[in-house]
Order: C-alpha cells, then sequence, then structure tokens
C-alpha cells in the first residue's frame, strides 16, 4: 500500500512516499506564500523520484503547522503523533524521548512501550530555540545553518548569551561582533543557550529514557553535542531527521484521523 | 515633599484614567452576535441580551453599583446592604493593550485590562471599588485606582487555612459589612444577610444543576454559553440570573446529545468573555470542557453559604468560610487540596483528561504547574498545560496542542 506522508513546516515543506513501512521516496522545499502549490510541487517531485503515478497513491497524510491547507490530502495529523509514530518504528519500537525542533517550535515527545505518545511539552509562545531563531542568527553570523554548527565547533571560549528573546539575542550578537567576538565563540554561546532550553524541557521526564531528535535541525553540527554535555544525557539523531514527521503522517492510520 | 508627589503622581493618574470618554472599548456587539449563533438554546438569549445591554449602558446609578474582584469578596454583604455588586475582573485584549498607557506592559494581564477598562470609563458610575489583597498586583491595584475612585481595600491574609484564620476573616467581613452600611447609609443587619444568603444558595443549586448536566452531556449547553451565563453572573441581578438560569437548565435537560469525543477538566486562570480563545480551540480540536474548577464559576456558585448560627457574626464566619476558605485562587488555595479535587473531579464524572489555562505573567498559577503535571502524570492522568495571554496569534500552536492532546488521549482508549 503506497502512501504519502507530507509535513508542512513553517520553514521547509516535506513529503515523504512509503511501501508499507519503507521509504521509497521523499522531497522538500522551502515553504513560502503558497504553500499549498509548493506542498504539490514538493508531492509531484517525491513522485517523480519514485516513479510512480499519483493514481497509486492510495492516502496521504499531511502534518505540521498548515496541515489543513492542502486539499488533496485525506486526513491530518498533528506533527506530535507523526513524530512519536515515525520514532517508535526508527527507534526499534522502544519507550523513547524525542526532541522535535520545528521552525516555530521545540517538542519533547514521550512515547511509550506501545509507541503512544504519553506525554510532550512544547516551547510557549516564543521564537527563541526554535528553527526559525537559529536560521536568524545563522544569517546575523553571515552563514547558513551548517555553517553556523562548524563555526561552533571550532570555538575555543563560548560566551553566554543572555537574552532568551529571539530579538534581543539578535541585538546581543550584533553587539558581542561589534565588540569583535569570534564568530566561533558567538556561534557556540548560542548552540549552548539552545541546548540549555531544551535540556530544561528534557528534565521533566525521567532520565532513564533513551533520548532521539528529529527535525531539520538536529543536523546542525555540534548541536546534538551541546545537548548531551547540558543534559547528561545520550541522544541518538535519527537518519534524515527532517524527514521524519512526514514519515510518521505516512505512516498513521489512527482512527481519530478525520477526513478534513 | 512627599505631599508634593503625591499629588502629581495622582494628576498623572486622574489625567490618564479620566481620558476622552470617545475611547470607548465596549466589547463589539458582533463577537457577542457570533458566539450567540453557536447555542442551541434559545433560553440563552435572554443572557447575551443582558451583555449587551450592559456593554452598552452600564450599571444605572439608581441600583447603587459596586464594583469588587475576586470571590473574596462576599456579595452577600453588597446584597443585604440592597447594592449591585459588579464583577469587574476582565480579560480584554483591547482594554489590555490600552491599560499599558497607565501600568507596564509585562503584568498580569488582567490587571491591565481592569485599568484600560477605568480608563475608557466604563465605571463611571460606580461609587465604591472593592479590592481585595488576594494578590500583589490586585493590592498595587487599590492604589492605582484610589485617585478616581473611592476604593475599600479587603485586606486579608493568603492562607486559606480555616481554624487558624477564621477570626481575622470574621472581622475583616465585619469591618467590611460597617463600611458598606456607613457609606450607603442603611440599617442592614442579620434578617438582610439571611435573605441574601437564600439568594445565592439558589443561584449554587442552579449551578450545580447545570454542572452535573454539563459534565454528563457538556453539549447540553455548549462551552459558550456556559461561560456566557458565568460573565453575565458579573453584573446581573441574582434573582435574573437564577430565573435565566433555571430556564436554560430546563431547556437543556430535555436535549439529549451524545458526545462521542474526549471529555476535559478545564482548571487554571478564567475563561472571561471576551476572551474565549482558549474554549474557541478546544472546540475547535475537538475537546469537550465538561467541568471546570475556575474562580469564576466552580469557585463561586458550587459551595453554598452553610450557616450554623443565624446571627450576624455566625453568617459573617458562613461567609468566609464559603469564600476564602473555599477559595480556587492558587494564592490561597493549598496546592495538594487542588490536585485531589482534579483527581476526584475527574475520576467522578469519568473525564479524558485536564487542561490546565495558564494566563501569562500569573506567575502563581504558573508556579505551580510543574508540580501539578508531575502528581497527575504519576496517576496516570492526561494532562496539558497552556501558557498564553490574550493575543490571538498564537491560535495555530495552541491547536496543534490540544489536538495532539486529544489524539493522546484517542490512542489510548484505542
Amino acid at each position: 500500500m503506497l502512501k504519502a506522508g507530507i509535513d508542512m513546516g513553517s520553514v521547509m515543506v516535506k513529503c515523504v512516499i512509503v511501501n508499507g513501512e519503507t521509504i521509497i521516496a521523499k522531497s522538500a522545499a522551502r515553504n513560502g506564500p503558497m504553500p499549498e502549490i509548493i506542498a504539490d510541487t514538493v508531492l509531484q517531485q517525491a513522485l517523480k523520484n519514485a516513479e510512480i503515478d499519483f493514481s497509486l497513491i492510495e492516502k496521504i497524510v499531511c502534518t505540521g503547522y498548515g496541515r489543513y491547507i492542502f486539499t488533496k490530502a485525506h486526513a491530518t495529523v498533528t506533527e506530535i503523533s507523526a513524530a512519536a509514530k515515525a520514532s517508535f518504528l526508527l527507534s526499534g519500537k522502544q519507550r523513547c524521548l524525542v526532541i522535535d525542533i520545528g521552525g516555530q517550535d521545540t517538542k519533547i515527545i514521550e512515547v511509550d512501550h506501545n509507541g503512544e505518545v504519553v506525554d510532550f511539552l512544547m516551547n510557549d509562545k516564543c521564537a527563541a530555540g526554535t528553527g526559525r531563531f537559529l536560521e536568524m542568527m545563522a544569517g546575523v553570523l553571515g552563514t547558513d545553518l551548517h555553517g553556523f554548527g562548524t563555526l561552533s565547533l571550532k570555538a575555543e571560549r563560548p560566551v553566554t548569551i543572555n537574552a532568551t528573546c529571539s530579538v534581543f539575542a539578535e541585538s546581543e550578537v550584533i553587539s558581542l561582533l561589534a565588540h569583535n567576538e569570534k564568530k566561533d565563540n558567538i556561534a557556540a554561546g548560542l548552540l549552548n543557550a539552545i541546548a540549555g532550553r531544551i535540556s530544561t524541557m528534557l528534565n521533566h521526564f525521567q532520565s532513564q529514557i533513551p533520548v532521539f531528535f528529529c527535525g531539520g535541525p538536529a543536523e546542525i553540527p555540534g548541536l546534538k553535542q551541546a545537548i548531551e554535555k547540558i543534559s547528561g544525557r545520550n541522544i541518538r539523531i535519527f537518519d534524515n531527521p527532517g524527514f521524519v514527521v512526514a514519515y510518521g503522517a505516512a505512516l498513521c492510520v489512527f482512527p481519530q484521523i478525520e477526513p478534513i | 515633599m512627599q505631599k508634593k508627589f503625591l499629588s502629581q503622581y495622582e494628576e498623572m493618574l486622574l489625567k490618564n484614567l479620566k481620558c476622552s470618554s470617545s475611547d470607548s472599548d465596549n466589547i463589539p456587539d458582533h463577537v457577542l452576535v457570533e458566539y450567540m449563533k453557536k447555542s442551541n438554546l434559545s433560553s440563552m438569549e435572554g443572557f447575551y441580551q443582558e451583555i449587551l445591554d450592559f456593554e452598552r449602558n452600564g450599571i444605572d446609578n439608581s441600583e447603587k453599583p459596586v464594583g469588587f474582584f475576586c470571590n473574596i469578596v462576599p456579595e452577600e454583604i453588597m446584597l443585604a446592604c440592597s447594592l449591585r455588586p459588579v464583577r469587574l475582573c476582565c480579560e480584554d485584549y483591547g482594554c489590555g493593550s490600552k491599560g499599558e498607557e497607565i501600568v507596564p506592559g509585562d503584568i498580569c494581564p488582567v490587571i491591565k485590562s481592569i485599568c484600560g477598562k477605568f480608563y475608557s470609563n466604563t465605571y463611571d458610575n460606580l461609587e465604591v471599588v472593592v479590592i481585595p489583597g488576594t494578590c500583589d498586583p490586585k493590592a498595587k491595584l487599590a492604589e492605582i485606582l484610589s485617585p478616581v475612585k473611592q476604593v475599600y481595600f479587603l485586606d486579608i491574609g493568603r492562607n486559606s487555612e480555616y481554624l487558624g484564620n477564621v477570626d481575622v476573616w470574621e472581622k475583616k467581613y465585619t469591618q467590611f459589612f460597617q463600611f458598606l452600611k456607613e457609606t450607603f447609609h442603611c440599617n442592614a443587619g442579620r434578617r438582610q444577610l439571611l435573605s441574601a444568603c437564600k439568594l445565592t444558595n439558589a443561584r449554587t443549586e442552579i449551578f450545580r444543576s447545570i454542572y452535573q448536566l454539563r459534565a454528563e452531556q457538556p453539549d447540553s449547553i455548549n462551552v459558550f454559553d456556559y461561560y456566557i451565563m458565568m460573565y453575565a453572573g458579573f453584573f446581573m441581578k441574582v434573582e435574573k440570573w437564577n430565573a435565566l438560569a433555571g430556564k436554560v437548565y430546563r431547556q437543556a435537560k430535555q436535549i439529549h446529545k451524545f458526545v462521542d469525543k474526549p471529555r476535559v477538566l478545564l482548571a487554571g486562570t478564567p475563561v472571561i468573555f471576551p476572551n474565549f480563545k482558549i474554549i474557541d480551540v478546544m472546540e475547535e480540536s475537538g475537546l469537550k470542557m465538561a467541568a471546570d474548577l475556575q474562580c469564576i464559576s466552580f469557585g463561586r456558585f458550587y459551595n453554598p453559604v452553610l450557616i450554623d448560627e443565624e446571627t450576624e457574626a455566625g453568617i459573617l464566619r458562613a461567609l468566609t468560610l464559603k469564600d476564602i476558605a473555599g477559595s480556587m485562587c492558587p494564592c490561597m488555595l493549598n496546592l495538594e487540596k487542588l490536585v485531589n479535587l482534579m483527581i476526584d473531579t475527574v475520576n467522578q464524572y469519568k473525564l479524558d483528561g485536564i487542561i490546565y489555562y495558564n494566563l501569562r505573567l500569573c506567575q502563581v498559577f504558573e508556579l505551580q504547574t510543574a508540580l501539578i503535571r508531575q502528581i497527575l502524570k504519576e496517576k496516570g492522568i492526561p494532562f496539558l498545560s497552556i501558557k498564553t495571554d490574550l493575543g490571538k496569534e498564537d491560535t495555530g500552536q495552541l491547536k496543534t496542542r490540544m489536538e495532539a492532546f486529544r489524539e493522546m488521549i484517542e490512542s489510548r482508549k484505542v
């Protein structure tokens, strides 16, 4: 049975096509002012990659903040349930915690030994610690997300970033640059600040539960290590972390999913 | 020097609080009409009409309206003095923004909204405003409003332990009763207090019937109608509220609406019209608010006045037991009692989970969130805490949380 999962995130739109539980194609594009068209383009690209026709897709499940926008979808599911579903399978069907950093929110999800969500925490109405925040900060340092992480790995003396608000953090970074602080140290300081926020959220959950990491920002060099260092927990990043939620959506066959 | 400072300070407050009446912040009719359209009860019309009239015209001076905040200000004492109690607690985004011209932006949104409301002359008719020292912002509010209104500060300690404090509370209520009698030249006493208690006890009886009905069938009276009734109770005459609420109950009882959606308990900060964001999102996410533990509804109406001794002092003591010892405010209520009440309510009505609503910047509600979460998790009760404010920009994020909560509950049932 071929199914497609589309994760309409605030920054990226991702699509995964599965045959049973196996991924046969994926594609992604940056989101923009016409998200439905972007979602359709991403779906078409994934179909092209899989070399299959649209008519063969039995079900399309949409997730992410824009889950209600894509009218071709048969059902919707929240990114929390989708991330849990995928993480349970990818972790070898064990009880686990999932860190999912998205464009506009960060979540910690607790999945039990049956693959069900038993608890979750999300950042509040604030962009600090989200993918968008990291992009903003990378921009201030004149690089992209990957370059930002690479810079942090070279830091000799990471600075302490005090601001917890994105706007003030940006001002703080500009001020540090004006004082000739090395970009490496600033990047490491920013990653530490985010890792600190995520560790605080992790501390609400039992320490012996294995932790996995998904979402595009999981690929930023140095972020996983920063969280591990502050939280004192081992963290494993899933392969293709940016596609985990879309994969989970494709697998979702919960009876609670309502037609759009 | 100090006197000079005070006069300048008062002048500034007066200037800010008494701006031109053209800056009215009354809630637009269409907001109310939107919720009226969602109602399935013709008997609710009376409540909507009462709110429309109140927002347009306020309370007539001849009714001797007295403003108050929080449940620990005993309505029965005001009623005994033939006054019209008007609860002023406000959660209006527009008023909140206006309030920021008087108080800082990063303080309690209720205080900001109240200041904004005074700014717009809505409460010109009130002769006295009674402000309890329930929390620090309220205590400071008493000072902020005192240049423009006669303020009675009901200073009550924040420990709701009855046996240790009842004498102090009784004294405070006696002083308050005395103040009202002197200010409004009335001779109220035991008889008037008893009549007032009878009236509010009748209200409790109706409220309990409604609460019970909704707990079993949340859609018999939809959540918007329920909170509209609570808001109308802020200013309506008790007799009229009782009559209208009785009509609503009788009509709703005939409607049997089976709800195949998770039924949840809503606890935490109160939902006050027009700030229905949280219940709007709950409904959109397929969650049914079947019971609540909020101060404006359960906290205000659920407990009757239980009088052991029908003397004036005995009645005042009974009021302290209901209003202060029974307070739902986190400043007063012991955390253990609150958690036990949550668990009992969930068990009694077989609810599926708890949503704990925390209006950002009320630190006391926020302070206890992590502990409540931990205890309820150990008990296996699904729990979601929501922290938000009066703005609507996070509606999408809230919806994701609520939907995920619904999915979590439903997958457990499967």
